[in-house]
């Protein structure tokens, strides 16, 4: 009996401190990144806070090498895909939960500029990038990547069958219930998907072609990754289908992550199907580091971390003076002619058009 | 002492309602206010043009259609597991019991990734099916999210029930089949009353986690499927459009209020002291007759449970095409798995996951039984439900609501590693008092008074009546709240720091790539993952028999 | 209202619990309206007995019979027979006509006939008008007067009673037993009952059957049985103090008493009731069986009242003398010649003999 009131005293009294840091936890708010002004800014060293979607992914050394230059740490906030990652930055505008934002993607764009949410800034090294990819002063072109439809390569060796060549092919008779796509509603990719048709056939032809592709039996699914290790035949893909919606680097990722090595990738890339998504990063107004803020967009832009991005988040750089890995090289695909549209069309019939799709698609 | 005493009590109810104030209702209030007064002011034509949409009220009316079908499988399921479990001794029964919960934690995409094996058109069911000439496609179907929800909260149902069924004198329905009951009319009429508080207990929660899951839906019941959850969600995430959030949000709250308020005062009407048995009940050797019985009921749960289980294991062990089975997806599970940020080791993102169940479990498990006890007492329904509410409020907007609550003065705490573990004991605090209160309130007050009348203090009452009792819900509730946590992912994904991802966290980022690599070390590490709270919760069991109480 | 009792044979059943037998090659028989009650020790096997009678524990080996029908394929369900369990078995959730007429329901009665009957065995048993009664209310004598209600409505040609008063006090104890040995009596239906009890086996039973570690070691009538134990435990469990090595007994006794030849290193019985105390030099210490002694001990409690005397090799308990006796006092001893029982067997008796059953 002693032992239990000594368990259920220390017990409580744990759950009671609990309360106690709770209710004192504005005390030691240094931690929490920028929300808290530094007094003494000059010697303390500044730590900014990079949010990123989910699909980050860098070389941990290069981010040692840059706090070891710079003076500056850099804590890592994944927020959920590129839409929710945006949508948390616009929900803290007041309280932003850090200094800079990566991964607002070009279908994203119009929302992120209309909420204000980034300060204008203008790296040196875009000197080394495209013009066509600088569309706004707030925010710096980091990569850019296609989503494309993927095939089955042995799928389509076995069933004698050519692959597809391009949209048009898909509602051919041949490709009847060999497609899976993601839901535009719920998943980027599958949006990236949509608007290709709307590019490739315009505002009067696409409803029809999905029409047709609905008729020919497509599969839709929620996710990505449900598409992919779900209904995909290919590579790693556990289903039946083969054909998705996926990127073009898909078939270099199926190379650098097999379990054995692979001369060839399993899967291949239908390069006439191509939406392209370049990807922003923006220095979130609401910062403290501005300046230091801009180190970090700067060193996105680095020379080094342009020519990791590839193998690590398999899409290109957008700088045109780095090499490409030789995996890289080798087996995602280079898309010279992508399907596009403009960002401020996107912004403004993006919710339409997701609910034309499904009414033509789903119900 | 009198004085001490109830100021005590007041602290007892008081604190939980405290935590929750703080850590729950603040942030939900937060989320809202901005949802619903965009510049400031209410935008009601904003809302009821959300209300009016054909969409809400086709999500509605999907929630409650397939939140109603699985609770009634998982009843249908869970109630004779639970009997089995409660009567009967039989090899392997402790390993099952840990078994069961390990559903409940596994990792959505990675279960519904096991059904779609199990039901797609070359999966053992629909195969069989076409052999009997029938067409089956059970993938993106209503039955698969029935079924995927029977499979994650079947452990509800049988631990809720089963710890009343366990301590259930055998002597009342013997003494029902003296009288000419048979087997079955026994149950029906003598048992299943008096566990009607468990039961319906265990169908609330279950009822809350299918109205409110989300993963599941999405992926097993495919795009033309919503809840009023995935649809939350997609407002928030997808859509940017936090009005429409913020008023499902609060159409699913009302409705979960709704709910409580009905089984509350339903379940204060059945409730009522047990002629319980201090210690489990000796279990029955399986024989004659009941040989059938068990083994049906056991190999249906093998069925049901243990299949995508076994699929699981498999799938770790698949290497890809060309290459076909072999550890290699587990033995990278010892070492660095990415040269990459946000990768951490295997083992690294076991032990976050395991520190953060322990705090969790520390905060969870005190104050749900503080709150029970508080409320085991006394009559006061809006505490209870408040107590409750959390089971059904929506991930995406708890984690919206704490960003917006915690970020500047006075509580500038977004950020902190310890807001995760505190995140999982909200979830888990509701759970804890659902467990334990039924416990609670079947404790006899005759033997309350009887020591009490033998002159112990309030206090020795407690410990000498109660405490034995709920100790050993506490450590089913504990147990739970373990694996809760070591699960949960929703609220997870809003406040984990990406230097300590829990191994959920980790499993969606291998998931996030293509590769033979990535899927089979996801499966891997979700076997573990399931290896983890088995063990976890085998240790509490073991615990809990060998030590009989606390 | 007499009905008529239905005849149980239990012949040579075995019934076993994984590897430990609890019944072996247990025979009885309880003819119609007949009263049969089976003590023994805890853990002896008696309710198991009871449960194999009812069904409720499957038999190894042998038969039930009820009116000479083989039970093996009936059901618990529909043997017709009603059992009271040892706490009442109350069920919580309904009140007490809910819970006397339960059987009477599954019997298809319907609600007004079940509740005339309801009135009828509440009256039998001393508890008519509480049909309203929330069963958590009851006194614990109460409880057990419903329960005997509620295995009775369906008027049972059976009644088994597993240690039926076990649970009440003393006092309450003695009088339910009473009553309800008049009960079953009038009611002329066949009673199986289990007790350690003897004094409500007494009561109630005409044919005692005495039960140990699951087999039968004798059986009788409560007289012949008390007064001729077979052995020294069955002795000491009847609750005999006086079973003494015959060797150690002062002469005056053995000599008034009809003894074995050559029978020293057996024991004998001198039940109580053959010992009287008087005062010292009453002028009787010279009369046969007469001896001196000194007291021991004295226990006044109702109980089991007596007087410790030892006469010197021996102690032997007495009935308490109608005058002031002390501790430590001289007093003369007489015992009433005659025949005793006398057993071979090295059973630790005394340590039966001690106060062990007082509460």
């Amino acid at each position: 009996m002693t032992t239990t009131r000594s368990t259920t005293r220390r017990l409580a009294a744990l759950a009671a401190l609990a309360l106690i840091a709770a209710a004192c936890g504005g005390d030691d708010a240094e931690r929490s990144g920028s929300t808290t002004p530094v007094d003494d800014a000059s010697d303390a060293p500044v730590e900014l806070v990079l949010i990123t979607h989910d699909s980050f992914a860098l070389t941990p050394d290069l981010l040692d090498a840059f706090t070891d230059r710079t003076g500056i740490d850099v804590e890592l906030l994944p927020s959920g895909d590129a839409g929710a990652a945006l949508n948390r930055a616009i929900l803290t505008k007041d309280d932003p939960e850090g200094d800079v934002l990566f991964g607002v993607d070009s279908n994203l764009l119009g929302r992120a500029l209309d909420e204000e949410l980034f300060l204008p800034y203008r790296s040196d090294a875009l000197a080394h990038v495209d013009d066509a990819l600088e569309v706004d002063d707030h925010v710096t072109p980091i990569d850019v990547g296609d989503v494309c439809l993927n095939y089955d390569r042995a799928w389509f060796q076995d069933a004698g069958l050519a692959p597809p060549a391009g949209l048009d092919d898909l509602i051919e008779p041949a490709y009847r219930g060999l497609t899976v796509v993601e839901d535009p509603a719920s998943s980027s990719p599958g949006l990236a998907f949509l608007l290709a048709t709307v590019a490739r056939y315009g505002d009067e032809g696409w409803q029809g072609w999905w029409g047709a592709l609905r008729a020919n039996d497509v599969e839709v699914v929620s996710g990505w990754e449900d598409a992919y290790y779900g209904s995909f035949s290919g590579g790693s893909g556990e289903g039946e289908r083969p054909i998705v919606v996926s990127y073009a680097s898909s078939p270099a990722a199926e190379v650098v992550f097999a379990t054995e090595p692979l001369d060839e990738a399993p899967t291949a890339v239908v390069t006439d199907s191509c939406y392209r998504q370049v990807e922003y990063a923006g220095i979130l107004a609401g910062t403290d580091h501005e300046a230091e803020a801009g180190q970090l967009v700067d060193f996105l832009l680095s020379k080094d971390v342009q020519a990791d991005i590839p193998l690590q988040m398999f899409v290109y750089p957008v700088r045109d003076d780095v090499e490409l890995p030789e995996a890289f090289v080798e087996h995602a695909a280079r898309i010279d002619a992508p399907l596009t549209l403009d960002p401020a069309v996107v912004a403004a019939q993006r919710d339409a058009l997701v609910a034309t799709w499904g009414e033509v698609v789903l119900r | 002492m009198s004085r001490a005493g109830r100021g005590g009590r007041w602290l007892l109810g008081a604190l939980p309602l405290l935590f929750l104030a703080v850590f729950f209702a603040w942030p939900l209030v937060a989320v809202l206010d901005r949802g619903l007064r965009p510049d400031g002011a209410l935008d009601l034509a904003g809302a009821l043009e959300v209300l009016r949409r054909p969409s809400t009220a086709e999500v509605v009316r999907f929630t409650l259609w397939e939140a109603t079908l699985s609770t009634a499988l998982t009843l249908a399921v869970g109630l004779p597991l639970a009997q089995v479990l409660s009567r009967h001794r039989f090899r392997g029964r402790g390993l099952l019991q840990a078994v069961l919960v390990v559903p409940f934690v596994l990792p959505t995409v990675v279960v519904a990734a096991a059904w779609t094996a199990l039901l797609g058109a070359d999966g053992p069911l629909p195969s069989l099916a076409r052999a009997a000439g029938i067409e089956l496609d059970l993938r993106h179907s209503v039955a698969a999210v029935v079924l995927a929800h029977a499979f994650f909260n079947v452990a509800v149902v049988v631990r809720t029930v089963g710890l009343v069924w366990e301590r259930l004198d055998p002597s009342l329905v013997d003494a029902a089949r003296t009288l000419g009951a048979s087997r079955w009319r026994a149950a029906a009429i003598v048992e299943a009353p008096l566990l009607a508080p468990a039961i319906l207990a265990s169908a609330v929660i279950t009822f809350l986690f299918s109205a409110t899951s989300f993963a599941v839906v999405l992926i097993l019941g495919g795009p033309m499927r919503a809840t009023v959850e995935v649809e939350i969600w997609r407002s928030a995430t997808q859509l940017l459009d936090l009005q429409a959030a913020a008023v499902l949000s609060v159409v699913q709250l009302l409705a979960v209020v709704a709910l409580l308020v009905v089984t509350t005062a339903v379940e204060r009407r059945a409730a009522r002291s047990l002629p319980q048995l201090p210690v489990a009940q000796r279990l029955e050797a399986v024989r004659g007759a009941a040989r059938w019985w068990v083994g049906g009921v056991l190999v249906a749960t093998a069925l049901v449970l243990g299949a995508p289980l076994a699929v699981l294991v498999e799938r770790s062990l698949w290497l890809g095409d060309g290459v076909g089975y072999g550890f290699g997806a587990w033995q990278a599970l010892g070492g660095e798995l990415r040269d990459s940020v946000l990768f951490v080791p295997p083992l690294e993102a076991v032990a976050t996951s395991l520190r953060t169940a322990a705090a969790s479990v520390v905060l969870a498990v005190p104050l749900g039984v503080a709150a029970a006890v508080a409320l085991g007492r006394r009559r006061s329904p809006w505490q209870e439900i408040g107590l409750l509410l959390p089971l059904g409020a929506s991930a995406v907007t708890m984690g919206f609501g704490m960003l917006l609550a915690f970020g500047g003065p006075p509580l500038a705490i977004r950020g902190e590693p310890w807001l995760v573990p505190v995140a999982h004991a909200v979830v888990a605090l509701p759970f804890v008092v659902r467990v334990v209160l039924p416990v609670v309130r079947s404790v006899d007050p005759a033997m309350r008074e009887a020591a009490a009348v033998l002159g112990a203090t309030p206090t020795r009452v407690w410990l000498a009546v109660d405490a034995p009792v709920v100790g050993r819900a506490a450590a089913v509730a504990a147990g739970f709240a373990a694996a809760i946590s070591l699960g949960e992912f929703g609220a997870t994904t809003f406040l984990a720091r990406a230097s300590h991802p829990t191994v959920p966290l980790l499993i969606e980022r291998l998931l996030g790539q293509p590769g033979a690599a990535n899927r089979s070390q996801a499966m891997a590490l979700s076997v573990l993952l399931a290896v983890l709270v088995a063990s976890v919760v085998l240790v509490v069991d073991r615990w809990r028999s060998s030590e009989g109480g606390w | 209202m007499v009905s008529m009792g239905a005849a149980l044979s239990v012949r040579s059943i075995t019934v076993a619990l994984g590897s430990s037998t609890i019944l072996h090659d247990v025979s009885l028989e309880v003819g119609p309206g007949q009263a049969v009650a089976v003590v023994g020790p805890s853990g002896g096997g008696k309710s198991t007995l009871l449960r194999a009678v009812v069904g409720l524990a499957p038999l190894r080996s042998g038969a039930v019979l009820l009116d000479g029908v083989d039970q093996a394929a009936v059901p618990v369900h529909r043997r017709g027979m009603g059992l009271v369990a040892q706490d009442g078995a109350l069920f919580p959730h309904r009140d007490v006509s809910g819970n006397v007429g339960f059987g009477l329901r599954l019997m298809g009665w319907d609600r007004a006939r079940a509740a005339g009957r309801v009135a009828e065995v509440l009256e039998l048993v001393g508890l008519a008008g509480l049909q309203h009664r929330a069963v958590q209310q009851l006194s614990g004598g109460e409880r057990q007067r419903v329960a005997l209600a509620r295995a009775l409505a369906p008027s049972p040609r059976l009644l088994l009673l597993d240690e039926p008063l076990g649970a009440l006090d003393r006092d309450l104890r003695g009088r339910l037993a009473a009553e309800l040995g008049s009960l079953v009596r009038h009611l002329g239906i066949s009673v199986l009952l289990v007790t350690h009890d003897q004094e409500e086996a007494g009561a109630l039973a005409d044919e005692l059957i005495v039960l140990r570690s699951g087999a039968i070691v004798q059986h009788g009538p409560p007289p012949v049985v008390h007064g001729a134990p077979v052995d020294g435990w069955v002795a000491g469990f009847l609750g005999h103090r006086n079973v003494v090595r015959v060797g150690s007994l002062p002469q005056p006794l053995r000599e008034v008493l009809d003894l074995p030849p050559g029978g020293d290193d057996l024991e004998g019985l001198i039940a109580e009731d053959r010992l009287k105390v008087h005062p010292a030099g009453g002028g009787t210490a010279s009369a046969p069986g007469h001896v001196p002694g000194t007291v021991v001990a004295v226990h006044r409690r109702p109980a089991r009242p007596g007087v410790l005397i030892d006469v010197g090799g021996s102690v032997l308990w007495a009935p308490v003398p109608g005058w002031a006796v002390q501790v430590g006092g001289a007093v003369d001893l007489e015992v009433a010649p005659g025949t005793i029982p006398v057993f071979d067997d090295h059973l630790p008796v005394v340590a039966r003999r001690a106060e062990d059953d007082e509460p």
